[in-house]
């Protein structure tokens, strides 16, 4: 499991923990990020029940593990929360942020320690010791409950499936060339992603956000203009292709 | 031990199948209970309508309804401890998998080795022995709830028999009787059938 340092301002930093090359060749690989500030952080979108020791190897060595006070699950896919019954027996009393509408699905994983902190569909807000982290609706892109994080210090936001690529293990951070990375997110954002409404909605929110870097749940992360490229490219994207033809998906183009 | 890890999981897994099994059995051998009161009561309307005649019938009548009443008291115990042993090796199975992982951290990482995680750790093995130990309790008491059922659908056939024989004395209702007898017979036979089998998956338990 890599840890990359994302961001680091005195008591506050982002660390990425990815790229697992212990984890089983059919899972699809995820990016998990840690969010700390003074004595308290927040993991996003903790992974599956496969990367819960991989995790748990990376974060002991970052912090003590009695500062991880919040988990924050995007939405309710396995990939993104099903070790929750091993994080559960660890830490102690955190609190799980996540879309009111997946708190009874959530709770199959397992969760008798955890208290669950719901968001409201219009968002939220969390005080992690002075630092505000913000809760953006990002419904429907893909699943129907789904958040992004915002960080208005350090200009990071947290965007789960949204510019998730599939890719190797062994692929690059960061996006160089956005022309060439298409290709590996293309089908992911037009077969996953179902509304178009939706899709404007969220470009049209996150064109306010003022943003440095881009971290996507899977693939590479969108630094400097590349968030631009992204919002641009995804804009024009056709999306909810299942039901169409190719050249119903042509003509859209 | 990951070996050993891998058999704990399965035989755990097998543990919750087969709590499952017998509580869907037993279930079954709950509403064939009701059917054997309601034959009970069948045969007191009967015995009733004879009149003086058939009052070994109706004394017999009674007994039948009161081990069918009983039956379905313990087949609902069953069903209860079976569901309890079922959830328990489910929360055994997530806890023994939390172990697991913590013990490979443990041991990848020694430098790291934080104190939480090792109270964690013995906190849960902790938990596990108590869950093993209500699960063997909950073992003894089914098996024991098996064996009960077991005697009444015993006495159940011996009421059958001395059922006949008092029809056999009443040849104006014989037909009807033996009738009623012979469906008390295929469901007591019936339940018979569950509860052996439910002994059987009891291996899978233990
Ligand atoms: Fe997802
Ligand atoms: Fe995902």
């Amino acid at each position: 499991m890599k840890i990359v340092e994302l961001y680091k301002n005195k008591q506050h930093s982002w660390v990425m923990l990815g790229r697992d090359e212990t984890k089983p060749d059919k899972i699809i690989d995820t990016n998990q990020y840690l969010i700390s500030h003074h004595e308290q952080a927040i993991l996003l979108d903790p992974g599956g029940i496969e990367l819960f020791a991989p995790m748990l190897e990376a974060l002991v060595k970052i912090l003590p593990l009695e500062q991880i006070k919040h988990l924050f699950a995007s939405h309710q896919d396995p990939d993104i929360i099903s070790s929750l019954g091993l994080w559960d027996q660890v830490l102690d009393g955190a609190k799980l942020h996540s879309p009111w509408l997946w708190e009874g699905f959530i709770r199959h994983f397992g969760m008798e320690h955890t208290k669950f902190a719901p968001i409201p569909d219009e968002g939220g807000s969390l005080n992690l010791l002075g630092l505000e982290l913000q809760f953006i609706p990002a419904h429907y892109l893909h699943s129907s409950g789904n958040f992004n994080v915002y960080d208005p210090k350090a200009k990071i936001l947290f965007s789960g499936d949204l510019g998730a690529a599939l890719e190797p293990i062994d692929s690059p951070l960061f996006v160089e060339d956005f022309n060439s990375h298409i290709s590996k997110m293309e089908y992911f954002h037009q077969r996953w992603m179902p509304s178009e409404i939706a899709k404007q909605d969220w470009i049209k929110r996150v064109r306010e956000l003022d943003i440095e870097m881009m971290c996507p749940q899977h693939g590479r992360i969108f630094r400097g203009d590349k968030v631009t490229q992204f919002l641009d490219w995804f804009e024009q994207l056709p999306v909810g292709i299942a039901n169409q033809t190719s050249t119903e998906l042509d003509s859209k183009r | 031990m990951a070996n050993n890890l891998t058999q704990l999981h399965h035989s755990l897994a097998a543990q919750t199948a087969a709590a499952a099994d017998i509580s869907a059995q037993l279930n079954q051998s709950r509403k064939q209970a009701s059917l054997l009161s309601l034959s009970a009561k069948n045969l007191s309307v009967i015995a009733v309508r004879i009149g003086q005649e058939a009052a070994g019938l109706k004394v017999l009548s009674l007994f039948y309804d009161e081990f069918a009443q009983k039956s379905i008291k313990v087949s609902n115990k069953i069903n209860q401890l079976s569901a309890n042993i079922a959830a328990n090796s489910v929360k055994r199975w997530r806890s023994e998998l939390f172990q697991q992982k913590v013990e490979q951290v443990l041991c990848s990482q020694p430098q790291h080795s934080q104190d939480l995680l090792v109270r964690k750790l013995q906190l849960r093995q902790h938990s596990c022995l108590q869950l093993k130990q209500q699960t063997d309790t909950a073992c003894q008491t089914l098996e024991g709830y098996l064996e009960e059922l077991l005697t009444f659908m015993q006495s159940m056939q011996v009421i059958a028999i001395n059922a006949r024989v008092e029809a056999g004395n009443l040849p104006l209702h014989k037909a009807q009787l033996d009738d009623l007898s012979e469906k008390i017979d295929i469901t007591t036979r019936s339940i018979l059938d569950n509860v052996h089998a439910c002994q059987h998956r009891m291996k899978d338990i233990k």
